[in-house]
């Protein structure tokens, strides 16, 4: 455990999040760049819920795309169909994933073994079919417009001064309840049940309802990160919650490093930028995704977060063999 | 404190615990002792409410516990060990300790450091437990155990693979917390000496049933203890009686300062011994005496740690299981293995392809050993799953020698057989030696068995050879041991008269 109290630390470090979100639009000017961020922080609040339930609890699962996408879809839908307003559009986007988790979870989170990754597998092909089939609701193949801009700017010009602040509290208000949990003795339970469920059942933590929070909360963070995301984007087209994006959330994780407070952010703002060189309608896309993939898999297995880690671990060993103080405990 | 009454519970058609009633009291220890397949673990499965008993029930305090889930259980203040210590390798030994706690109630630091200086972990505190020798990592599950709140504690084989020193610290601990923490605790144990040493009450189980209860002096004396642990009175004590010693000074198996186990988890200790061409050698000795684990290192499915395994002169420590097959040493597991759904017949063909065998050279080795099991050859076209335990043991037997090995090692083939079948088996076992001309290492629980087909046996305890020689010599040395099993005072002073105050190390 560090020195400083978990309360002190996740405070500054939200504290710093939202002023720099603040006064980033007033300093960089490069509208690519803004965009970039946002749409960055956006994945990235998508990639810390999912590392909740990827890397805290060891659940594997791949529907976090299609989580995202019904909290798009259902925001988009309430904005434009049903006229409502932002606020009632996030709480319908959070809602419905929610409810989703309820129906794919209270099933297979019972059992052990591949059900439960092949639910959520299931699941974020059945998001897609389903934007792709059902027109009336989800504008069907050709997509969802007309979701009216948030903060004043249009469809072609966002208003970065009002986007930025609002991806960055936002950012600042998940990774702060996620670090929080991951701090407390939740967290404890569910790095327990990765390691050993048996052992867990032991302990007394309830597997299953633990598992069904990491669920829950995973979803309610991909449904905020798919509401942000309508907004932003103001279109809604069903390939940008496919597989493929779900493996791009879980590279994310992997990639940042899972289980760790920063990876996921690390990850999501890596992968995006990396995808955002290559035009993913290039021939090689697909292959080079693969490679990326695979890369990770075998170089990186705890991610840049695992290796920032390692690399302060090394630095301090070598400091302590200097001095004569003992060794000391693990930091977190 | 916590009762299980007539609990009864099958997998398919096998009944693994029929009618099991046993009452652990607060501050007293319960020894549960029994074989291999008794049943002892189903039953702490139970207990713990991993298994679902098809019949009877369980009690905490007079409340039945049966509609809870094991986290419920554990939170009631269940607690439990397990046979190889479940513990988070790379955290500390004390993140380990205190996830106990952390998740039930808040942390009481003082009982925390109580307990890691009563348990001697004190050193190691800060250590990951990945580092841990097996001894220590032990202490650390049990230390896991009673920071919680538990008031029922239930070992599953606390002592299993451990040294003397190491089985001496815990078991000290063990008493001492149980009589000052008021616990009730529940001991499964193979070592029948720790067990009737640290017990007030012992039960002994013997193919899911109840066989003994009571006052742990009491069973220590009871002849039934006797009958499920020594395999009763053997068949017949005149050693190896008309048949011819068949084997020749060629060493066919040569095992020198052999140490293997599993894991961190060190069984076998520097074990040697010798099997000659055309000899019949038996490995007796109790359950938990490491003879399995032997078999299973020779065979290539436990870890060697070190020490020589020489086959026909031949280095073979190193191998793999397949690769020890081709080298001619083939093993008869325990409990069979057959494929239950293919016949006789296609049990061995199975075997002839997975040693590399042609189809002619399958259909010959077939006919040859249907030469040598003519009760097989009555049974090719019968379903392996149909056949008796006899017929099957037979089967599995011929099945091994597909791959015409030079030594084949037995695991307990008596164990579930009736007298006749054994009967059967004996001579055929005999006969193989030199219609085979093989060497056979025979692991038995069953002295009279193992000392009617062997002129020489070895010993085992405590994944040592205690004693070479004849069938008189292994049995006055095993009723040495069964002795000393029966008189706790021989090997751990009294239990009753330790205290807290004894485990506080200087």
């Amino acid at each position: 455990m560090s020195s400083r109290p978990l309360v002190l630390r996740i405070g500054t470090t939200a504290a710093a999040l939202v002023v720099a979100s603040f006064l980033l639009p007033h300093t960089v000017g490069n509208l690519v760049v803004l965009d970039f961020i946002c749409v960055a922080a956006i994945f990235a609040i998508a990639a810390i819920g999912y590392d909740l339930l990827v890397g805290s609890t060891g659940l594997f699962a791949l529907g976090q795309a299609g989580l995202m996408g019904l909290g798009a879809y259902a925001a988009g839908y309430t904005a434009v169909t049903l006229k409502g307003s932002p606020f009632e559009a996030a709480c319908m986007a959070v809602a419905l994933p929610l409810a989703a988790t309820i129906v794919i979870g209270a099933p297979s989170l019972r059992l052990r073994g591949v059900y439960f990754g092949v639910a959520t597998l299931v699941f974020s092909i059945l998001v897609t079919s389903i934007a792709t089939a059902w027109t009336p609701v989800t504008g069907g193949a050709t997509g969802l417009a007309g979701i009216p801009p948030l903060g004043g700017g249009n469809v072609l010009k966002v208003n970065h001064a009002f986007w930025l602040p609002l991806c960055g509290i936002s950012l600042a208000m998940f990774l702060a309840l996620a670090w929080a949990l991951n701090g407390s003795r939740v967290g404890d339970a569910w790095r327990t049940i990765a390691r050993d469920e048996v052992l867990a059942a032991n302990l007394g933590i309830d597997v299953f309802r633990y598992k069904m929070l990491a669920f829950l909360l995973s979803a309610a963070f991909a449904g905020y990160a798919g509401f942000l995301f309508a907004y932003y984007v103001q279109f809604l087209a069903p390939d940008a919650f496919a597989l493929r994006q779900s493996i791009s959330l879980l590279l994310m994780v992997f990639l940042g490093g899972a289980g760790t407070v920063w990876g996921p952010i690390i990850g999501a703002f890596v992968v995006h930028g990396l995808f955002s060189f290559i035009p993913s309608d290039n021939d090689w896309f697909e292959v080079f995704f693969a490679v990326v993939v695979l890369a990770v898999l075998a170089l990186l297995p705890r991610g840049v977060a695992g290796l920032v880690y390692r690399g302060a671990a090394l630095l301090r060993g070598r400091a302590g063999r200097r001095g004569p103080s003992a060794s000391k405990p693990e930091a977190d | 404190m916590l009762e299980a009454t007539g609990v009864s519970k099958s997998f398919g058609a096998l009944r693994v615990l029929s009618e099991v009633s046993l009452k652990v009291s607060a501050g007293t220890i319960h020894g549960l002792i029994g074989p291999n397949g008794a049943g002892k673990t189903t039953l702490v499965n139970v207990l713990t409410g991993h298994v679902q008993a098809d019949g009877g029930g369980v009690q905490l305090v007079g409340a039945s516990i049966d509609k809870l889930a094991p986290h419920r259980r554990a939170q009631l203040g269940i607690s439990r060990t397990f046979q190889a210590a479940r513990l988070l390798e790379d955290l500390t030994v004390e993140a380990n300790v205190r996830l106990g706690q952390q998740l039930l109630a808040k942390i009481d630091d003082g009982r925390l450091h109580e307990v890691v200086r009563l348990l001697d972990l004190e050193a190691d505190f800060h250590r990951p437990v990945g580092t841990l020798p097996a001894g220590q990592r032990r202490l650390v599950e049990l230390a896991r155990s009673l920071v919680g709140r538990s008031t029922v504690l239930l070992l599953d084989e606390p002592f299993a693979g451990l040294t003397s020193a190491e089985i001496w610290k815990i078991a000290r601990a063990i008493t001492a917390l149980a009589r000052d923490l008021n616990l009730a605790v529940l001991l499964i144990e193979h070592n029948l000496n720790e067990v009737f040493a640290l017990s007030d009450e012992v039960t002994v189980l013997d193919r899911g049933m109840v066989v003994a209860t009571g006052p742990a002096a009491a069973i220590a004396e009871s002849s039934d203890v006797r009958r499920v642990f020594f395999g009763g009175d053997p068949i017949s004590l005149s050693p190896a009686d008309g048949k011819a010693d068949t084997s020749s000074d060629e060493t066919a198996l040569l095992v020198q300062g052999l140490n293997a186990g599993y894991g961190r988890l060190q069984i076998i200790r520097d074990v040697s011994f010798r099997l000659k061409r055309r000899e019949i050698v038996g490995l007796v000795g109790v359950n938990g005496a490491g003879k399995s684990t032997l078999l299973r290192a020779l065979s290539g499915h436990a870890r060697v740690m070190g020490g020589v395994v020489e086959l026909r002169g031949v280095p073979v420590q190193a191998r793999s299981g397949p690769e020890l097959v081709r080298l001619g040493l083939s093993m008869v597991p325990e409990g069979r293995h057959l494929f239950t759904s293919l016949t006789a017949e296609d049990n061995l063909r199975l075997a002839g392809l997975a040693a590399g065998l042609g189809e002619r050279d399958i259909r010959q080795r077939i006919d040859v050993l249907y030469g040598v099991f003519p009760q097989v050859a009555q049974l090719r076209a019968r379903l392996a799953g149909t056949l008796s335990g006899g017929q099957q043991q037979a089967v599995t037997i011929a099945r091994a020698l597909m791959c015409k090995p030079s030594v084949l090692l037995l695991d307990e083939p008596s164990v579930g057989l009736s007298t006749l079948a054994l009967e059967a088996l004996a001579p055929q076992l005999v006969n193989l030696l030199e219609q085979e001309d093989i060497s056979i290492l025979l692991v038995e629980q069953n002295l009279g068995f193992a000392s009617r087909l062997c002129d020489r046996s070895y010993l085992m305890d405590s994944g040592r050879i205690i004693e070479e020689g004849q069938a008189n010599t292994i049995k006055l040395a095993w009723e040495a041991a069964n002795k000393r099993a029966s008189n706790p005072r021989a090997t751990f002073a009294p239990a009753a008269r330790w205290t807290l105050a004894d485990c506080v190390p200087n």
